[in-house]
């Protein structure tokens, strides 16, 4: 029993490691609103004549960036300013994945914008590197203590074939 | 039954992957507490500017950084120390202010700021660090065309907030010719308050 545990402990202290040095947490401050900000709209490069998308559907996977929080989640000023970048976006009938991309180019490439990662290669790890630690704590959880317990009564037979006193009492 | 108790008598040392197991996370549990306590203080060494400028001391300024917000590029002077050391500034004072465009108050006192950098004008140099992963490069230029800002304004990323101990906007320092921060405003600025702060560190630079 012990042992299961100190796996089990192991495999919590690298997954705790692994959240601890891969997250970009960003601790978020006080943003004063104010009427001088500008209230114009940017001017994007007209793609479509339809709009591709809405500003609700991108709004639940980008991130506000000032304040930790998915963009459909907040109304900070830099929440706003982002909302009108992504409706001009979409006026210009600019899909998804190009409103993605063009948010994390205006955040000088930081992708920490995007709440839902890419699937493409880049992405591809914070999809799977969440399934690995489960699958991992699964396999743990299940695998190694049968393998202790097989390896326990092998143990235990050897000793009983070495002491009669201890062996099971038979099945007769 | 029997064989049951002898299992669990023995001794757990005597596996091998059980010891291994408890060594490892034991190893990990200090690399965790290590791997915390440099991200904390990575953000304090920020913090400890503002303690040391209210101790009295003079910190050093940290870099600057060297992604001009607009196309037209930096100043010679600038360019020329890679924005490596605020001090050298042509070994003149500089007064760093950080702003974002949605922050009203950074709005506000711009025209204090771009008042200021005419007036000391070949004396002290201005630049304005926009933080860059929390605005729109497209809101941070329409912001300098909007205010007509004639000094460098560059683009900062997390670690310069981080090592310029940044926690929101505005603020705005002021660096000696020594390169060390003689004092700094968190929050919206006074113009007269800007200036007394550098007429004293133009003075300190006479004496």
């Amino acid at each position: 029993m012990m042992r299961a545990w100190a796996i089990a402990s192991l495999v919590a202290w690298i997954t705790l490691l692994a959240a601890t040095l891969g997250s970009t947490s960003n601790i978020a401050h006080a943003a004063s609103a104010g009427d001088g900000a500008p209230a114009t709209a940017p001017r994007l490069e007209q793609r479509r004549d339809e709009p591709q998308t809405t500003v609700k559907a991108i709004e639940p996977t980008v991130m506000c960036p000032s304040c930790d929080a998915t963009l459909d989640q907040s109304d900070s000023p830099a929440a706003e300013r982002m909302r009108v970048w992504i409706a001009a976006a979409v006026q210009a009938g600019w899909t998804k994945d190009e409103i993605r991309d063009g948010l994390v180019k205006e955040y000088d490439g930081d992708e920490s914008v995007l709440a839902v990662p890419r699937t493409d290669s880049v992405g591809l790890g914070a999809w799977v590197a969440p399934l690995a630690i489960v699958l991992a704590i699964a396999l743990t959880a299940f695998i190694v203590p049968r393998r202790w317990r097989r390896d326990a009564q092998a143990r235990s037979k050897y000793e009983s074939s070495s002491s009669a006193s201890q062996s099971p009492p038979s099945s007769e | 039954m029997c064989s049951m108790e002898s299992t669990t008598t023995r001794p757990e040392t005597s596996n091998p992957w059980a010891t291994l197991a408890w060594i490892v996370s034991g190893l990990l549990l200090v690399v965790l507490v290590v791997a915390i306590w440099l991200r904390v203080d990575d953000r304090s060494a920020g913090a400890a500017i503002a303690t040391s400028i209210a101790d009295g001391k003079r910190p050093a300024a940290p870099a600057l950084p060297t992604d001009p917000v607009a196309d037209t590029g930096l100043p010679a002077w600038y360019a020329a120390n890679g924005g490596k050391q605020a001090s050298s500034a042509k070994n003149k004072v500089l007064v760093v202010n950080w702003w974002a465009s949605w922050c009203g108050p950074c709005n506000e006192e711009m025209p204090a700021l771009q008042t200021l950098a005419n007036e000391y004008d070949g004396t002290v140099e201005f630049v304005g660090i926009n933080a860059g992963e929390e605005d729109l490069r497209s809101d941070a230029r329409a912001f300098a065309k909007s205010h007509d800002v004639r000094y460098p304004l560059v683009r900062g990323d997390r670690n310069d907030k981080d090592s310029w101990g940044v926690t929101g906007f505005p603020e705005t320092f002021v660096v000696g010719t020594d390169g060390r921060i003689s004092s700094y405003i968190n929050g919206p600025l006074e113009q007269r308050d800007l200036r007394d702060m550098i007429e004293a560190e133009l003075k300190r630079d006479r004496a």
